[in-house]
């Protein structure tokens, strides 16, 4: 009887490992993308987990300086503005501004509480919020799409 | 919208009646009797918004334990039960309540709200629901091994506490940083095993198993330190990530401040679409990586419930699915677990 319930046990959590499902996430339609400008390129990957922690990591390759301007930086879903937050190689900035001259790695995170369904949008509104030496560069809304 | 109960004035976004319940003590929206699924209508829809769920869990536990005393005394005639009839009384109250969760999500009671990608729990909810059937677990397992009713109502309210402490993250121990967290553990699968043995009417301190990090050990007289028998999972996964790494061309990392192993690439890489956290990590490298800090929550709460842990985790899952989403969505997103995993009303 033992061994039945260990073998029971066993088929319980072989059977079921919690996966937590991840999804592709679109942006303006495509999986991802690379922005060439002035000072450099940008390259954007997006993921989810579950529908409802969304990454957005951007590699920059850079050979000028750049400023970023996390206020200029909103998010929204469904009239509901997302918090969220910004880590530039491993390291979450708190400061309004940030300045780079060299490559790095940003990663924006969210959470929207109750998830979002496939094909609803998130905007990301982005102006303002890069500058290549002391231009504003215009990305427009990057808008994020769930792919099932 | 008119709902049948209540009307409601779109042009004010306002019931015109106060709601007869504040659903979620733990939300401060809820407090607001006027407002509409907490104020947030495109997230969140309330079925009936009448109904809170803690009623047909209460109209459970009392039917249950009636039940259960009338089974126990074998007459339903409560003047003739037994002196034993409230042991019946606990194991079918406990039960009872367990079912009259899954009659709340059945209904879409208040309280459990529901989002595009299926509930997500309340506290109330969420420590209630863990603890319940957990109960209910520990007590099945018991009646496998023959306890009879003498062990199982014990068992009950074992499982019963042991879900409600890894709920409440052992009532905020694990927010108080690495040995926070090993205490969490230690506590969670310790008071479980020592509660177990006064189920099973063995000597309390015979056999007690306490988590530390990746491995359980087994503490008592004449007992092995390490066995295999309270290893279950932490052996299944961790052999299923070795495998990968010496068969499948996959990779392993240890992250030493959670004492935790991950395993990715591989095999994994092609069979995976996501990640999980259940006593290992696992998964494409890709989302392990990003997705790591969300794993680790899934990895102190199997090491606090233990082996029970995916099975809670699955009836979590399940009263999800009564509430009417799709059932990967329901099992897999909403689950109490999940919604703590997100950093909700836990570690951030």
């Amino acid at each position: 009887m033992k061994l039945l319930k260990y073998i029971f046990y066993l088929l319980l959590i072989i059977a079921f490992p919690s996966c937590d499902k991840s999804y592709e996430i679109s942006i303006n339609k495509e999986f991802n993308g690379d922005l060439n400008f002035q000072c450099g390129i940008i390259n954007t990957k997006c993921r989810a987990l579950g529908k409802r922690d969304f990454v957005v990591e951007q590699q920059f390759k850079l050979n000028n300086r750049i400023t970023l301007h996390k206020d200029s930086l909103q998010i929204w879903y469904n009239s509901n503005s997302i918090p969220f937050t910004l880590t530039i190689n491993g390291e979450q900035i708190q400061n309004t501004s940030s300045t780079h001259t060299t490559d790095f790695n940003l990663i924006l995170r969210f959470y929207v509480s109750g998830g979002i369904k496939a094909d609803d949008t998130i905007f990301i509104k982005t102006n303002g919020f890069l500058y290549c030496l002391d231009t504003s560069i215009n990305l427009d809304t990057i808008k994020l799409y769930l792919v099932e | 919208m008119e709902p049948d109960d209540r009307n409601y004035d779109p042009l004010v976004g306002r019931f015109l009646s106060p709601d007869n319940f504040v659903q979620a003590s733990d939300f401060t929206q809820s407090f607001n009797r006027y407002s509409y699924c907490l104020n947030n209508p495109l997230a969140y829809f309330d079925p009936t918004g009448e109904i809170a769920w803690f009623i047909p869990v209460i109209i459970g536990a009392v039917v249950g334990a009636y039940t259960g005393a009338s089974v126990q005394s074998g007459t339903a005639a409560f003047w003739d039960w037994k002196p034993d009839a409230w042991k019946g009384a606990i194991v079918g109250g406990l039960l009872g309540a367990t079912a009259g969760l899954y009659v709340s999500a059945a209904i879409g009671a208040t309280g459990i709200t529901v989002g595009n990608a299926g509930i997500v729990a309340t506290k109330a909810w969420g420590v209630t629901s863990t603890a319940l059937q957990s109960a209910s677990l520990n007590m099945g397992f018991s009646a496998i091994s023959g306890q009879g009713v003498d062990g199982m109502w014990k068992a009950g309210l074992v499982g019963a506490a042991s879900g409600a402490f890894t709920a409440t993250g052992g009532f905020g121990l694990v927010k108080q940083g690495f040995f926070g967290r090993l205490g969490y553990q230690a506590i969670g699968t310790s008071a479980r095993s020592i509660g177990n043995n006064w189920a099973a009417g063995k000597p309390l301190f015979s056999k007690v198993t306490v988590g530390v990090g990746p491995v359980n050990l087994t503490l008592g007289k004449g007992q092995k330190l390490l066995q295999w028998q309270n290893n279950i999972g932490n052996i299944a996964f961790n052999t299923i990530g070795l495998s990968n790494l010496a068969f499948g061309g996959g990779k392993m990392s240890f992250d030493w401040k959670h004492l935790t192993p991950s395993y990715y690439g591989g095999v994994m890489e092609k069979f995976s679409q996501g990640a999980m956290g259940a006593h290992v990590i696992m998964g494409s490298e890709s989302d392990v990586k990003l997705f790591h800090t969300h794993e680790l929550h899934h990895i102190w709460q199997s090491r606090s419930l233990g082996d029970a842990f995916l099975p809670t985790y699955l009836m979590q899952g399940l009263s999800s699915y009564l509430i009417g989403t799709d059932f990967i969505d329901s099992v897999l997103e909403g689950n109490y677990f999940e919604t703590q995993a997100y950093g909700q009303f836990w570690w951030p």
